[in-house]
């Protein structure tokens, strides 16, 4: 069975994007008139940009969720609000290679101080965006959050495909989701704050762009090699696959990264 | 006939406060504990010599994060890491158990753990999670969890279909879509979990449940509702480990994954450390004492975890 990609939304330093098989939207940081970049590479993210009713929780989430959630929003209100699709079959799959580690510092920061914040060590877990999904969109399918390192996002859109190829799941959402600041900026000479996340909805039916034949760690042949892009960490891979997708090409792609590669098929 | 659809062919397991005998005494193989925490190769796994054949899983909730540096990037090189809160270790069987079956390798070693710092302990404390002394699962008079250092290691390849080991035989999985850090009240995402693992299975068959038990008020509760709303009035034997060995995050899935394949093969249910007295409203028949011996076959075993989490594994014996 081929999997097909019938909503897609990303948050990045460029701004937001969503798209589906009617159009794409692109909306810059400044139309949404959001103010200077913050320590995490893009303006503080606020909910009014992704939902159109008010949404208290979303403040309270630590950076990840907030990047997460929001580009799962974009992708949920392009498809129409999940419209057709039975929520209880939503599965997930997740993807990032820094996971939650700016919480953890906040939350440490707390402990060491003698009052460790509950509020905060509930989101020091990686797949807490997931949960923070799940409850917002009402999906009860199955959720897996995986790293890869560098090729977190690719691993996990695969996975995706691999789900519906195998009807192990009628829809997907995929979200690969990074949030560096601070704390990440330990990690070595050359970081910069970052935060973006994809989200990639994918179903057994309907109109999309098709996607299949996953491979994992295999060579890369004929296929298409794709380049990490600017988007880093786990959300590595994101951008340079992103025009593939969108103006869907008939072509393999192939992700490597240390001794980990991803592959499929784009129809 | 037996179900099979991936043998496992290794495994071991580690408790270092001692816990873990008051489980594997119960069986008449031991459990090899002899794995250092996040070591593959001291487990004996063989690692890879063509690694397109061959995966390696780690199952945590919080990487290599130590007391000294509890801020630290989930990815590790070479490594597919699940991070599923505290159903990881199981959310990771069922990874390798697909990537088995889907052919992307021969051979899947899955490790789970993670380090019981004070970055965890503090976290647990501050949520009010930790009960007085040692976890009591399914006790009427538990108040919280104990939280244990535990590591594990399993290898898994696909059943040629007469297998001599213990066997994978299905999975299930779901999310509450319900609360961030508390399980639903009503057991029904539990409930959906089993429910998917049990496709193509008689419920009669289920001779044992090892439940997640983490003895908080809440998800044993919500664990007895979803096994009442699945097995009807009279579910299976239950069990728990984490009254001997605590909750050990990353590795507890995996951990209770290979107790269930012993309980499976060797037809013998060890004995829930901590509790004694159970609840009227969803009574479970929960083994404790002594270890009670059944007939050898499937054995569910069950996991949940924040963010809605929830996993379901039947694991079978291999052919005699």
């Amino acid at each position: 069975m081929t999997a097909r990609l019938i909503a897609y939304g990303r948050v990045s330093p460029a701004g937001l994007l969503s798209w589906s098989p009617g159009g794409v939207r692109r909306t810059g940081w400044d139309q949404l008139d959001a103010g200077p970049v913050g320590e995490f590479g893009t303006p503080p993210l606020r909910a009014k940009y992704f939902f159109d009713q008010p949404f208290t929780k979303y403040g309270r989430m630590d950076p990840l969720c907030k990047v997460a959630v929001g580009a799962a929003q974009l992708a949920v209100k392009a498809s129409g609000n999940l419209a057709g699709l039975e929520r209880d079959e939503i599965a997930q799959v997740g993807g990032t290679m820094l996971g939650c580690l700016e919480v953890d510092a906040q939350f440490e920061a707390t402990r060491r101080a003698g009052a460790p914040s509950p509020a905060l060590f509930v989101y020091t877990l990686p797949s807490m965006f997931q949960g923070e999904i799940a409850i917002a969109f009402k999906l009860r399918g199955r959720c897996t959050l995986l790293s890869t390192g560098e090729l977190s996002a690719m691993t996990a859109l695969a996975t995706g495909i691999r789900w519906i190829e195998r009807v192990r799941a009628r829809h997907v959402l995929v979200v690969a989701a990074e949030a560096a600041g601070p704390a990440a900026a330990g990690l070595g000479a050359d970081f910069t704050p970052f935060s973006a996340a994809a989200a990639w909805l994918l179903t057994c039916q309907g109109e999309g762009v098709g996607l299949s034949d996953v491979r994992f760690n295999t060579e890369p042949g004929d296929a298409r090699q794709l380049q990490p892009g600017a988007l880093k960490y786990g959300a590595g891979f994101v951008d340079t696959l992103e025009p593939l997708l969108l103006e869907p090409a008939q072509t393999r792609v192939h992700a490597a990264s240390g001794s980990q590669s991803v592959s499929f098929q784009i129809n | 006939m037996l179900k099979q659809l991936v043998e496992i062919i290794a495994m071991c397991a580690q408790a270092p406060d001692g816990g873990l005998s008051a489980v594997d005494s119960a069986f008449r193989t031991r459990i090899p504990a002899h794995i250092e925490t996040g070591a593959l190769q001291a487990a004996g796994v063989p690692l890879p010599i063509d690694g397109s054949r061959y995966r390696a899983y780690f199952a945590t909730t919080k990487g290599w994060a130590l007391d000294d540096n509890p801020v630290k990037p989930l990815a590790a090189p070479g490594l597919t890491v699940i991070s599923n809160a505290c159903v990881s270790g199981a959310q990771a069987v069922i990874e390798a158990v697909d990537a088995l079956l889907d052919g992307d390798c021969d051979l899947a070693a899955v490790n789970g753990g993670d380090a019981i710092t004070g970055f965890i302990r503090a976290g647990f404390a501050s949520l009010k999670a930790t009960g007085s002394g040692r976890a009591r699962p399914f006790d009427r008079e538990r108040d919280g969890l104990t939280l244990g250092t535990g590591d594990a290691t399993i290898e898994l390849r696909r059943a040629g279909g007469n297998s001599p080991y213990p066997c994978v035989v299905s999975y299930g999985c779901s999310n509450d879509a319900n609360h961030i850090s508390g399980p639903s009240q009503d057991g029904s995402g539990l409930a959906l979990a089993i429910l998917r693992a049990l496709e193509g299975i008689d419920p009669r068959e289920i001779r044992a449940i090892c439940a997640h038990g983490t003895a908080t008020v809440y998800n044993d509760a919500m664990e007895a509702r979803a096994f009442h709303a699945v097995f009807g009035a009279s579910p299976p034997p239950v069990f728990g480990i984490k009254g001997a060995i605590g909750h050990t995050l990353g590795a507890a899935g995996l951990i209770e994954v290979i107790v269930s394949a012993l309980v499976a093969t060797e037809g013998v249910i060890p004995p829930t450390v901590g509790f004694e007295h159970g609840e009227g409203e969803f009574p479970l028949d929960v083994v404790h004492g002594e270890p009670r011996r059944i007939e050898p076959g499937y054995v569910l075993t069950t996991n949940s975890g924040f963010g809605g989490m929830n996993t379901a594994i039947v694991v079978g014996p291999g052919k005699p």
